[in-house]
């Protein structure tokens, strides 16, 4: 009897005992933050000094330049006496070749850049961290997380299963450049939506004597406006949202615009910064990344927000980075240099000598990056910052989006060449998918 | 007559020429452009002011010094390997008489079936993970010590060899060590020769591999650095073409200087291939 008793307490402790672990695994979700108190205090371990740490990113030319003043910084300025050792691995394309080979059992390096499509792809080797653990935790975990820009969070915990695998590093967006020296001399006003686009596009056309605007990719072209006329694009199942009459009539919009003559596409020069800079076309959206590629000693140039279509939908585009697993000690030193590549002041300081945007609200804020912005230098970083951060939409995580991309992409290029009708080209985009 | 067939084929071979060094002409004239120049359209033939200082900066974006000295130590080791490994296998191939040797010969060569693409993984994971060799020069050089392909041809020019040169050299009582070496080699010059050419450019351009198994800049070689001009949203075309130059010079010289043998490998090769 006496046993039973005990029995019982014993039972009773141990399902207390197991609802507090339950309770410690769920470890928050996308957006809410756990309150501290529920949690248990975790220990966390100490971090040695003369820890080194492997960074392998795709960040070439002037960005790359731009990176090793960041991680400078942090080797120099870290009280954890933590040593980065960035290594350059080619294009984005070379940098997934190396991690898929390097996953299989090889050097991996502690922390990557990749976008989140390949991110789900390296999660078939269990070697990538789940990062709400660090994210959330009272100690170490990311405070103000919310002051993360909104788009960028959606997109990094994506995942199947909601959590975040990633977090933001390198982000651009789409801006509207124009040749603000043609504007002034006639008297034209930067298009702020479609209707003005179009009526500007036709002015400026008919002084050109060619096609006065053009859109850098098409694939963003359809991505972004078909969302701005009130289209869905896919879920991150794979299942085509596209196929609506709204996007139908976003494509017939810019159609609608080749065939008269007064929009087109970047074609053979494959970017619109070449005919923009020899004068043969005055307007373009691209990204704000490309703008190192603009430029010439014949007249100035600006940037402006896209025009918006039904909604303000604007395409958030560069990679994240996220991190491999190795031991406790060198995971937990590896989330302190990805909180550093997010802290206000570093990232904006990524973002002044780089092609890329601050991915934090209160970035844009700081002194130094106020006056940068005003300073006029480039001026897609005063518009790249205006976007507020629920305006971005990306690429639902799955492995194929890229193929979806290219699917898009080929629609708006056979529309655009009269290969086939806007419907037929959407249809069979759609058909080539399912 | 003879006058016009004349002219028509200076014609031909001129436009040819011309077609072959178009490309060259393009490089060097891209180097010396400024970035607006070399995308322009209508196209800009030549630079309004020259632009030397492209060398410079190409040369500051990434440590081409170093590079270059690992790319030649890697071309040339490997190509020596691969000519050592591929005149004994060749030999044997050709030459000895052993159980087996043409059923071993027909597996090597199914195995050029194979796209490189698909063994690049596993030798990675062999050389890197299993061997431990990452960022290391013999991880370089490892995978292109022997190639089956250059074994392939060097046993058909040593096929032509007659038959009888060696029986008669073995009557003589030679070994077939001496024999390989003072007949074979010697008469395989211009084979030789261009295998180690093929092998050198080959070794020279490669990009991939020597990506994969080094990390430190003081391992990379050329072909990485060129990359560093390209970036998501465009390429300093005019800095890219600079680096290509001075990435080219060597080749081309080493070219200039040894030409008639290519030339004379590369028909006979083709005509017995």
């Amino acid at each position: 009897m006496k046993n039973k008793k005990i029995l019982a307490l014993l039972l009773a402790v141990l399902m207390i005992v197991s609802f507090a672990a339950c309770k410690k695994d769920d470890g928050g979700d996308a957006t809410p933050t756990p309150s501290a108190s529920v949690e248990p205090v975790k220990e966390w371990p100490e971090i040695p000094a003369g820890t080194v740490l492997q960074f392998w990113h795709a960040m070439g030319g002037a960005n790359g330049d731009a990176l090793t003043k960041v991680v400078d910084k942090f080797n120099t300025e870290n009280t954890l006496g933590l040593t980065i050792e960035a290594t350059y691995q080619g294009s984005y394309g070379d940098l997934h070749t190396k991690l898929v080979a390097a996953l299989q059992g090889g050097d991996t390096p502690h922390i990557a850049q990749a976008y989140a499509n390949n991110i789900m792809v390296y999660m078939d080797s269990e070697a990538i961290v789940q990062l709400n653990e660090y994210i959330y935790d009272s100690q170490v975990g990311v405070e103000d997380f919310e002051d993360i820009l909104q788009g960028y969070r959606e997109e990094n915990s994506n995942y199947p299963d909601g959590k975040f695998y990633s977090l933001p590093f390198n982000k651009s967006t789409e801006v509207l450049y124009y040749n603000e020296t043609f504007f002034n001399a006639n008297n034209l006003t930067v298009p702020t939506t479609w209707d003005e686009l179009k009526d500007v596009s036709i002015m400026a056309s008919n002084i050109l004597g060619k096609p006065a605007f053009g859109y850098d990719s098409l694939a963003n072209l359809f991505i972004t406006w078909s969302q701005q006329a009130g289209s869905g694009y896919t879920n991150n199942n794979g299942d085509v949202l596209f196929n609506t009459p709204e996007a139908r009539e976003a494509l017939q919009f810019f159609i609608d615009g080749v065939e008269a003559g007064y929009f087109r596409t970047a074609g053979e020069d494959r970017y619109m910064s070449g005919p923009f800079n020899d004068e043969n076309a005055v307007m373009f959206i691209g990204s704000t990344s490309g703008s190192a590629y603009i430029g010439s000693d014949t007249f100035e140039w600006n940037a402006a927000q896209m025009p918006w279509g039904k909604e303000k939908k604007v395409i958030q585009q560069g990679s994240n980075m996220f991190m491999v697993k190795s031991n406790e000690v060198e995971q937990l030193a590896t989330f302190e240099f990805m909180k550093f590549l997010m802290a206000p002041e570093n990232t904006a300081l990524w973002a002044m000598n780089s092609g890329y945007l601050p991915v934090r609200a209160s970035a844009r804020e700081l002194p130094e990056y106020v006056a940068f912005v005003a300073a006029g230098t480039n001026p897609t970083k005063e518009v790249g910052t205006s976007y507020d951060g629920s305006w971005y939409i990306y690429d639902p995580v799955f492995k194929e989006s890229y193929s979806v991309r290219q699917a898009v992409d080929t629609a708006v290029e056979e529309a655009a060449t009269g290969v086939k009708t806007v419907d037929q080209a959407i249809t069979d985009a759609a058909a080539s998918l399912q | 007559m003879k006058t016009t067939s004349k002219i028509i084929i200076y014609i031909l071979l001129t436009a040819g020429a011309i077609v072959m060094l178009f490309p060259f002409f393009w490089m060097i004239t891209g180097s010396l452009k400024t970035y607006n120049e070399i995308t322009a359209s209508p196209i800009v033939w030549w630079p309004k002011v020259v632009q030397w200082s492209n060398y410079a900066r190409a040369l500051e974006i990434a440590p081409f010094d170093k590079y270059f000295v690992n790319t030649v130590l890697m071309a040339t080791i490997n190509t020596a390997a691969v000519l050592i490994t591929s005149i004994f296998a060749a030999f044997a191939f050709s030459r000895l008489k052993f159980k087996g040797r043409d059923i071993i010969f027909s597996i090597l060569l199914a195995t050029l079936m194979i796209p490189s693409q698909i063994l690049i993984i596993t030798n990675y994971v062999t050389v890197a993970v299993r061997m431990h060799l990452m960022d290391t020069m013999l991880a370089l050089i490892l995978p292109y010590t022997a190639s089956i392909f250059y074994i392939y041809l060097l046993r058909e020019f040593f096929n032509q060899i007659p038959e009888q040169l060696y029986l008669a050299a073995k009557v003589d009582g030679t070994s077939d060590w001496r024999y390989l070496w003072k007949i074979m080699v010697p008469n395989a010059k211009n084979a030789l020769l261009t295998i180690g050419l093929f092998s050198f450019i080959a070794s020279w351009n490669s990009y991939i591999w020597p990506l994969l198994v080094t990390n430190s800049q003081s391992k990379r070689v050329l072909s990485i650095g060129l990359r560093y001009f390209s970036g998501e949203a465009g390429t300093d075309y005019h800095l890219l073409m600079a680096a290509g130059t001075i990435v080219i010079m060597p080749l081309l010289v080493i070219y200039l200087f040894l030409r008639r043998y290519i030339m004379e490998g590369v028909s006979r090769a083709g005509i017995k291939g």
